[in-house]
């Protein structure tokens, strides 16, 4: 592994981590989900000589990432409903926005499962080789997803 | 996917509708190339993330090119470093020693320089001035909860550098530091390599002669800076540095000459030439294979801000603290604590921690931190990387509230004879009152019910060497009618070699 091929692996990739951020976090977030996984990944504590599929390795720090930001929202919200009470915010409407919120009944690793399968087209085996996961967590993980969509489409 | 039935191809298409949907509104990947034109325009939030993402990028020699010396970081776990190698803080200045030897000459320094001559040169770790003690060294780095929340920690050990920088060798490697004698690791420095019978292309953003010889210089653009070379007897010259520009990596290049092959330590020497605007000596060298280190990773967010750090506390030789300090995209800061180097990494903010802030943890709390392992997503099991000869420390939990004692294992792969075991160290165990076995389950199979004691290592056969697939284990307390009193968390454990 060498830098050249990490950066150029970056670029190749930025276009699907950057849509993958945003059907985790949302648009607003998106950008700053990539950016601290892409900062985590090149100046974190990572191990060269195990980067064998950079793409998973990126995938896995966005996803890390969007887990994080996921958490601390949570957080945030609760803190602020405890402080000041609801507040109202005006989400804008879409197509978009109606999708993630169609979404947001998956936890988020089957959020994950999903996105890989449906829009990177990966195969149950390379999913489990992007997240790190057996083949039967992957299986499992899809198929809540679909049954849990499934409810929801209906 | 694939499912035969119309119900599911509907559903399938409908997923798809969603997912293409959800990710339709996306904005523009961050570019590495527009990120620092936009710095400008763009609010101070974000100039930040910028930079030091441009920095980090740009550093992938640091990034890539060191990450086997990172990789001691994170994989080599080890137990809590005994007492008695613990730096102490009346450590005596380290002093240079002059060979009596005929100095070397480089061809590009003017005669009457002074030559600046070590073969066996110590370290560069600066002591605080005046009368009073240098604090005392850091094993275990954290910082207050009310400065940055603790996430997790790590720790490592090294013996022996077989890949400095992400290169190996078949042969051994001389690596020398050259620096300032008093800033030591918190200023600018290099560190230079030799290769020997390596068959490695030298390539650099530039090309520039320096007495006759190609130097392939790249300088990134988060002060690190590389110069590869090639000598005249078929080894090459690998700088790796921090905090030096193009023309000062040109400088300090020119005032190497390589020793005899049959030297000890066959490097270089090294002869600041006169009209340099820096003056950094040789403070050290050593054989790769020679060196060993320590370092003790803390990683911690910003309660107030979100932002993640990172603080090393990088012990041992100075070729691997040296190394260490390269291996970030852009220290916030460096410092200094007798023997032990901080390095704090993270976005720079002024709620960010700094090396001051950086205390001993108390030992129960490290080995707490040191179980917090990254989890890969809600409901997941917790991963771990391991290597050979390191190890992972996971907590040992009550399974009901009943008891509130939280212990913790060692997991260790070990090889003996072409073949890998698992060892589970139960020495900083804690067992709950009616503890009547250990159940440890691999792969989903329960491998082994044993007497819950502990102080024992319990042994599990894993495969033949090397194994590369994860490994899944979860290791319980039970009693004596199968009810389970402790447990860990499931774990896969990811073998790198």
């Amino acid at each position: 592994m060498v830098a050249e091929s990490l950066e150029s692996a970056y670029r190749r990739h930025a276009v699907e981590l950057i849509r993958y951020a945003t059907v985790m976090v949302g648009r607003d977030d998106a950008t700053d989900v990539v950016i601290d996984a892409i900062v985590g990944v090149f100046g974190g504590h990572v191990d060269g000589d195990a980067i064998v599929n950079v793409r998973a390795l990126l995938f896995r720090a966005v996803h890390n990432r969007a887990v994080d930001h996921h958490r601390a929202t949570t957080r945030r919200r609760s803190r602020e409903a405890l402080f000041e009470g609801r507040r109202d915010v005006s989400v804008p409407a879409g197509p978009a926005v109606d999708a993630r919120a169609a979404l947001a009944v998956l936890s988020l690793q089957q959020r994950t499962v999903v996105f890989l399968a449906y829009w990177c087209d990966l195969g149950v085996g390379d999913i489990a080789v992007v997240l790190g996961v057996s083949e039967g967590t992957v299986r499992k993980q899809l198929a809540r997803a679909r049954a849990r969509l499934r409810e929801v489409l209906e | 996917m694939t499912d035969s039935s119309e119900a599911d191809r509907e559903l399938d298409a409908a997923i798809a509708r969603l997912v293409i949907d959800a990710g339709s509104d996306a904005p523009d990947a961050p570019d590495m190339s527009t990120l620092t034109v936009t710095e400008l325009t763009g609010s101070r939030y974000d100039v930040t993330r910028r930079r030091v993402t441009v920095a980090a990028i740009g550093s992938l020699a640091a990034a890539a090119a060191v990450l086997a010396f990172v990789a001691i970081d994170v994989d080599d776990t080890d137990t809590l470093r005994p007492a008695e190698t613990a730096p102490t803080p009346t450590d005596p200045l380290p002093t240079i020693v002059a060979e009596t030897s005929e100095p070397t000459i480089a061809s590009t320094v003017a005669e009457t320089s002074e030559p600046t001559i070590a073969s066996t040169v110590t370290a560069a770790v600066p002591t605080t001035s005046g009368g009073a003690p240098p604090p005392a060294g850091i094993t275990r780095p954290v910082v207050a909860a009310d400065v940055c929340e603790p996430i997790s920690a790590r720790e490592g050990i090294s013996q022996g550098v077989p890949t400095l920088f992400a290169r190996g060798s078949n042969n051994p490697i001389p690596i020398q530091i050259i620096g300032d004698p008093t800033d030591g690791p918190t200023g600018a420095f290099a560190l230079v390599q030799r290769f020997f019978g390596d068959d490695y292309r030298a390539i650099g953003q530039e090309v520039v002669d320096i007495d006759g010889t190609e130097a392939h210089v790249t300088v990134y653009d988060n002060g690190n800076g590389q110069v590869i070379w090639d000598l005249a007897d078929g080894s090459q010259g690998h700088l790796r540095s921090r905090g030096l520009d193009r023309d000062e990596l040109v400088e300090i290049v020119a005032g190497l000459t390589p020793r005899a092959d049959t030297d000890p330590i066959p490097g270089f020497d090294y002869t600041a030439v006169q009209e340099t605007t820096i003056q950094l000596e040789l403070l050290h060298e050593q054989i790769n294979t020679d060196v060993r280190g320590e370092v003790a990773g803390f990683e911690c967010r910003v309660v107030a801000t979100d932002y993640v750090y990172r603080i090393s506390a990088l012990g041992g030789d100075p070729v691997y603290q040296y190394a260490g300090v390269i291996d970030r995209p852009t220290p916030l800061e460096v410092g200094v604590r007798s023997s032990t180097v901080i390095v704090v990494n993270g976005l720079a903010d002024p709620t960010a921690p700094t090396v001051d802030d950086v205390v001993d943890a108390d030992p129960t709390a490290w080995l707490d931190l040191r179980s917090r392992l990254g989890r890969l997503a809600e409901g997941g099991p917790l991963v771990s990387v391991i290597s050979e000869g390191g190890d992972v420390v996971v907590a040992l939990t009550p399974i009901d509230d009943t008891s509130t004692v939280t212990s913790y294992l060692t997991l260790r792969l070990t090889t003996e004879q072409d073949v890998t075991f698992l060892q589970v160290d139960t020495t900083n165990a804690v067992l709950a009152p009616d503890a009547a076995f250990w159940r440890t389950e691999i792969g989903g199979r329960v491998r082994g019910i044993s007497t819950a004691r502990t102080g024992s290592v319990m042994g599990f056969r894993i495969g033949e060497t090397p194994i590369t697939d994860p490994i899944d284990v979860k290791i319980s307390i039970i009693d004596g009618g199968d009810f389970v009193l402790q447990s860990t968390e499931p774990i896969q454990l990811s073998p790198q070699p």
